[in-house]
């Protein structure tokens, strides 16, 4: 027996690290672990972050003029219905990452910012967008293509109307508005780019990847943007509505680009399915950044298994709607809130 | 290590293992990387996991290798070393305590700790890479000690952990069978002692699936299975893999009806029997790291009986440590270019260039090393089998008994082993 002692003792040891970490893994409360607060004045914000770990953070206050945040979200998926998406790579034991993987990696991301979505059928769709109130909906679209319940290639659709009137669409997986999905497939639509942005918008081209920072208005580093997908995006030098490119640039398109569309506004995130595009969709749509949106501020630190506060200072305009973005993790994001104000008042 | 980096913030956002993408392996190393990530959160400050580099995208467009712009922070990249390399440790001490104890002398027992811990795939695999296979060749080696030592119940549940840490180890099962049933088959135990061990392995699986159980997503702690199997095309990859499949799983049950066969010098016979079957097993899918799994049945081997293997412990420590390292070439060096400014990117990226770069055909200097890096080791995993069959090859093929010595001249000893 004695001479087993050390190898029991090492099997004891290695299945108490197994089981201890085990027991964590599962327990890990995130809601209880980390908090967030932001109070803004007329000279700027004040913020509090918590966590009972150890942790980056990062502030991000911003002016998003008159452009409401949405506080409904949708997700539109729909496995009857075909979409048109390019294979996308995975790691070699990694799951494929197709259209309801996508999605429900995405709600997920979503829920650890603070947002639950609901996730929509082509018939859902199409009851949510007739029953109006759009500046108040955010929609999610990543099939590539909009079903036929809402979209027919024609400007009174209903999809259509619902973003000019007020909706946030934003979109992923293809060339916005060039295909219609049905249950018995695909169809592609004529002048998609006329009835959006107008023709030479899209990048419907070779150019797939940019390599440079979009560093003018600080969004990029401020919200810890990965992808520099730009296959599908738009061009902003070719829009003639009021827009926001943040992300990469090969010169012409954006690997993200946020344009005004009627009393509404749409994203259009580049690229094929990829883990960083997601993380960047998730992230714009978390920190309700807007077309107007404006970086007035930021600050960024760490904390660990504490509080730490700090304050951004900036001149609020009352009649400006701002966010206050915090999150924690920075490039491995594990949580963040997004706080709402007209003036000094949340919403 | 840049998985590793998602797997913790995975945890730390409260989606577990297999909620969020990053974690594809049996849950096994995803708990020792909680209780990292434990410890970590409450005694550490490791606030930064890593970052994105906008100078380094270009690594993600390599045509060959998925490199990622994020590179992972030095303080991370420690936090996950350091217990592999305590893991290496911890392997050593046991080598030394049972080829100590083995042999009955403490300088074998200091021979086998040195031959494990500096192993070049070892203090490059722990080091350098960051990869958790120590952890397996741990739980391996203690589920064998176990069962040598006739702790039934605790051996199975090491093997079934064992096996979801990695699969390879799953190779020793005919051979573990067979030496129950050869050790008791005379004191009528040999069923109970069978039914021990099940029952430890059962235990084991329901005790770590239990979330997995309970969340229906076993089928996500399955996919480095499934994807390979899924995602199956015939090519000169698949085809060796198949070859390989079809030589080891029959191989595997011959060890281990050998094994119940063993009359006599059943231990020394369990320990090496161990040791072909998880070599055989490289085969199937040979990787610079899965050889860690038997490295420490190796090092038994050559200090306990024959020091001819040692240059099988040469040709697969360093053919492995080469195939790693132009692997991962110039990546190595991303965090070092990041964090302390040395090298700079443009020696990064220029480097993958050079070693992507196709010399001839669409051969690479990458593909071509690891390509010599597999031939050094497969020749190791072979020599291993020659020396151990060496009396048979020797009574059919007569001649062969001189180029056998020749290969042993290389080597440390020329002892021939007993046949077996």
């Amino acid at each position: 027996m004695r001479h087993d002692r050390y190898v029991l003792v090492a099997a004891a040891v290695i299945v108490a690290v197994v089981l201890i970490g085990e027991v964590y893994v599962y327990t890990f409360d995130r809601d209880s672990t980390y908090s967030a607060d932001a109070y803004l004045s007329s000279d700027g914000v004040d913020y509090r972050v918590s966590s009972g770990v150890s942790n980056v953070y990062d502030v991000v206050v911003s002016d998003n003029g008159t452009f409401p945040a949405a506080t409904e979200y949708y997700v539109y998926y729909d496995e009857g219905y075909a979409d048109i998406l390019e294979d996308a790579w995975h790691a070699l034991g990694g799951k494929a990452l197709d259209q309801e993987y996508y999605v429900s990696q995405m709600l997920h991301q979503l829920d650890n910012r603070g947002i639950r979505a609901e996730v929509l059928d082509a018939t859902g769709l199409r009851d949510m967008v007739l029953s109006g109130g759009g500046s108040s909906k955010a929609l999610i679209v990543v099939s590539g293509a909009f079903p036929d319940t809402v979209y027919s290639g024609d400007a009174a659709d209903p999809i259509v109307r619902w973003i000019s009137g007020g909706g946030s669409l934003y979109w992923v997986g293809n060339l916005l508005g060039a295909y219609v999905s049905s249950e018995d497939g695909i169809r592609a639509v004529g002048d998609y780019e006329a009835l959006f942005f107008g023709a030479g918008t899209l990048n419907g081209s070779d150019s797939v990847k940019a390599y440079d920072e979009i560093s003018d208005n600080g969004y990029l580093g401020a919200l810890s943007l990965m992808s520099n997908s730009i296959r599908y995006s738009l061009n902003p030098g070719a829009l003639s509505v009021p827009h926001l490119a943040v992300g990469y640039s090969d010169g012409i398109y954006a690997s993200i680009v946020l344009a005004q569309y009627g009393s509404g506004m749409i994203c259009v995130v580049g690229g094929d399915y990829s883990n960083n595009q997601r993380a960047d969709l998730v992230q714009i749509v978390s920190a309700h950044l807007c077309y107007q949106s404006v970086l007035v501020g930021s600050d960024s630190g760490e904390v660990t298994r504490g509080t730490e506060s700090g304050f951004v200072a900036f001149a609020a305009d009352s009649g400006s709607r701002y966010s206050v973005y915090v999150y924690l993790g920075g490039f491995y994001l594990e949580y963040a809130r997004c706080f709402d104000y007209v003036g000094i008042t949340h919403t | 290590m840049y998985h590793w980096a998602v797997i913790i913030q995975n945890i730390d956002s409260g989606n577990g293992l297999y909620e969020l993408f990053g974690y594809y392996y049996t849950p096994v190393w995803g708990y020792i990387m909680g209780f990292i990530d434990m410890f970590s959160n409450a005694f550490l400050s490791i606030s930064e996991l890593g970052t994105h580099v906008s100078g380094l995208l270009a690594v993600e467009d390599l045509e060959n290798i998925r490199h990622v712009a994020t590179v992972t922070s030095p303080e991370f990249n420690a936090l996950i070393k350091v217990p592999i390399i305590l893991c290496d440790l911890l392997v050593g001490y046991i080598l030394y305590r049972f080829v100590g104890d083995w042999t009955g002398d403490r300088k074998k027992g200091e021979l086998a700790f040195a031959l494990w811990f500096l192993c070049p795939i070892i203090m490059y695999m722990s080091g350098v890479q960051g990869m958790f296979d120590t952890f397996s060749a741990l739980l391996i080696l203690l589920s064998t000690l176990l069962v040598l030592k006739e702790h039934y119940f605790s051996g199975g549940f090491m093997l079934a952990l064992s096996i979801l840490l990695k699969l390879f180890p799953g190779a020793v099962v005919f051979v573990f069978i067979g030496v129950i049933f050869a050790r008791h088959k005379e004191d009528g135990t040999a069923l109970r002692n069978l039914a021990l061990a099940v029952a430890g392995a059962v235990l084991c699986f329901i005790v770590i699936l239990f979330p997995n159980i309970m969340d229906g997503n076993i089928a996500d702690s399955l996919t480095f299975i499934s994807d390979r199997a899924g995602g199956f095309t015939l090519n000169i990859d698949t085809f060796f893999s198949m070859m390989g499949l079809l030589v080891a799983i029959p191989f595997m049950i011959i060890m281990g009806y050998w094994m119940y066969k063993a009359k006599e010098d059943i231990d020394r016979r369990f320990l090496i029997y161990v040791l072909l079957v998880l070599a055989i097993s490289m085969f199937i899918n040979m990787g610079p790291q899965y050889v860690i799994v038997l490295m420490p049945f190796l090092v038994v081997l050559i200090c306990s009986y024959d020091r001819s293997y040692m240059i099988c412990w040469t040709l697969v420590g360093f053919g492995t440590l080469l195939s790693a390292i132009v692997l991962n070439n110039y990546s190595l060096l991303m965090s070092s270019g990041v964090y302390l400014g040395w090298p700079s990117y443009d020696v990064i990226l220029n480097g993958f260039e050079w070693t992507e770069a196709y010399l001839f055909g669409t051969n690479s200097f990458r593909t071509l090393m690891n390509s010599v890096g597999y031939a050094l080791t497969g020749a190791g995993l072979i020599l291993l089998f020659l020396f151990h069959y060496e009396y048979a090859i020797v009574r059919r093929y007569p001649r062969a008994e001189k180029y056998i010595d020749k290969i042993r001249f290389f080597s440390f000893g020329r002892r021939r082993p007993d046949e077996t």
